[in-house]
């Protein structure tokens, strides 16, 4: 069935097309909200919370763009409100943080690792990191969503670049060639 | 600044895992999804009413020339024009209740001066007391029409009471939904209905729902004693003003 078919069935609110629409795009969502909130049973509250808003406002997607953005954007701005409850705090930083350059090396990096390193960035950087380098968004559109200044969004991003790399020397990723240690 | 050895970072993210969900998720977005789909049928059932013209009339001489914008809450919006179906329903509560009502208080027995004149005709004359309220409460207990002790002597006429259906009917039916609604919204929305001044009013209208459906045990199916049906409809009327208020409140 194509997206538009499911979407013309989701406006009727059939039940069917509507778990087909979530079992096309649950684990990209659930995957987003996870690397947004940094917990799983957060992620599945920030699931189940966006995919009612898309059930409840299919009528309303103008299809600018595609199915599967409209929804990561709900999933995303769900996440953030999620954290929002919980105080989402930016880590102040001094501008020198812009100025180094981070390396990431030419050895190839583990995914486990650096999956770990994203969950233990402070939430605000995080955010920023997941939005701009995994979901792909721009940081003025990352500043609306999280409204925060366009500025701290990069700073924020550079800051979290800076911390992982430094998660993951100290987990043993040097930048030589070599394996980890 | 450009990061040296992008790549070798954005080929890492390319190979990030995803993740599946719990598969409880689905079966309780499923739940919301129909409740959601209940609500919209329940609000859907429920039923208008044109109110009667003086009400209008009682409203307009009552509102200033200008009026205040009313003021939103955090309602859900399904809760809004719930409520207003609720509020309307509760509007025609009263006033059926109160159109409808005999018009001297709601009893059967009325007390009239002794006649002068014996010879005056009227129906199932006896002699009798002047009857207060409170002996009106329970009919078993109104004193015989003859009794020879009774001092102060008055004339008793039994009128013909017919008790009218729609009084019956208007204790029944259309507000229960409103009542029904209000249960729902409460389970819902739990902090709104635990302030103190809403849960006082709640417990004071679950005793009054208490006492109706005593009540209405009393009346029996054939409801044929009119001083319990007054009492109903007396019961009635408070409890569509506390949930007026309850509304109001929320």
């Amino acid at each position: 069935m194509t997206d538009q078919l499911l979407i013309e069935q989701c406006k009727l609110g059939d039940r069917l097309a509507q778990r087909t629409l979530y079992e096309r795009y649950c684990k990209a969502m659930y995957t987003v909200a996870y690397r947004i909130t940094s917990n799983f049973e957060d992620a599945g509250e920030v699931l189940q919370d966006a995919f009612l808003q898309v059930f409840r406002h299919i009528g309303d997607f103008e299809q600018r763009s595609t199915l599967g953005a409209w929804i990561k954007t709900i999933v995303v701005r769900s996440a953030i409100s999620h954290l929002r409850r919980r105080k989402l705090v930016f880590v102040e930083l001094s501008p020198k943080h812009e100025d180094q350059q981070v390396d990431w090396g030419s050895t190839g990096l583990e995914t486990d690792y650096l999956e770990r390193a994203i969950q233990a960035l402070p939430e605000g950087a995080r955010a920023v990191f997941v939005l701009a380098e995994i979901e792909g968004f721009t940081h003025r559109e990352i500043a609306t969503m999280l409204e925060i200044s366009e500025g701290t969004s990069k700073s924020q991003l550079h800051y979290a670049k800076a911390k992982l790399r430094e998660s993951l020397t100290a987990a043993g990723y040097s930048l030589n060639p070599n394996t980890p240690q | 600044m450009e990061d040296k050895n992008y790549s070798t970072l954005r080929a890492a993210l390319a190979n990030m895992p995803e993740y599946a969900p719990p598969g409880d998720i689905w079966f309780n977005l499923e739940a919301a999804l129909d409740a959601e789909i209940l609500l919209d049928e329940v609000v859907s059932e429920l039923p208008q009413y044109a109110p009667p013209a003086q009400i209008w009339e009682a409203i307009a001489e009552a509102l200033p020339v200008t009026t205040a914008q009313p003021q939103t809450n955090g309602l859900s919006i399904w809760v809004r024009p719930l409520l207003r179906y609720a509020a309307a329903a509760v509007l025609l509560i009263v006033s059926a209740l109160w159109w409808l009502q005999p018009p001297v208080n709601t009893t059967t027995w009325v007390v009239t001066p002794t006649p002068t004149t014996p010879s005056t005709p009227q129906p199932e004359t006896v002699k009798a007391p002047v009857i207060t309220p409170q002996k009106q409460q329970k009919p078993s207990k109104i004193p015989k029409m003859n009794a020879p002790q009774l001092p102060d002597e008055s004339t008793l006429v039994r009128t013909n009471s017919v008790i009218d259906n729609r009084l019956l009917e208007a204790c029944n039916a259309p507000e229960d939904a409103a009542f029904a609604l209000l249960e729902a919204y409460c389970k819902e929305q739990l902090s709104i209905c635990e302030q103190p001044n809403i849960k006082a009013l709640k417990s004071e209208l679950d005793e009054l729902t208490e006492a109706k459906t005593a009540l209405q045990a009393a009346i029996g199916p054939y409801a044929d004693d009119p001083e319990l049906v007054a009492q109903l409809v007396q019961i009635e009327r408070e409890r569509s003003i506390l949930l007026q208020k309850i509304i109001q409140s929320i």
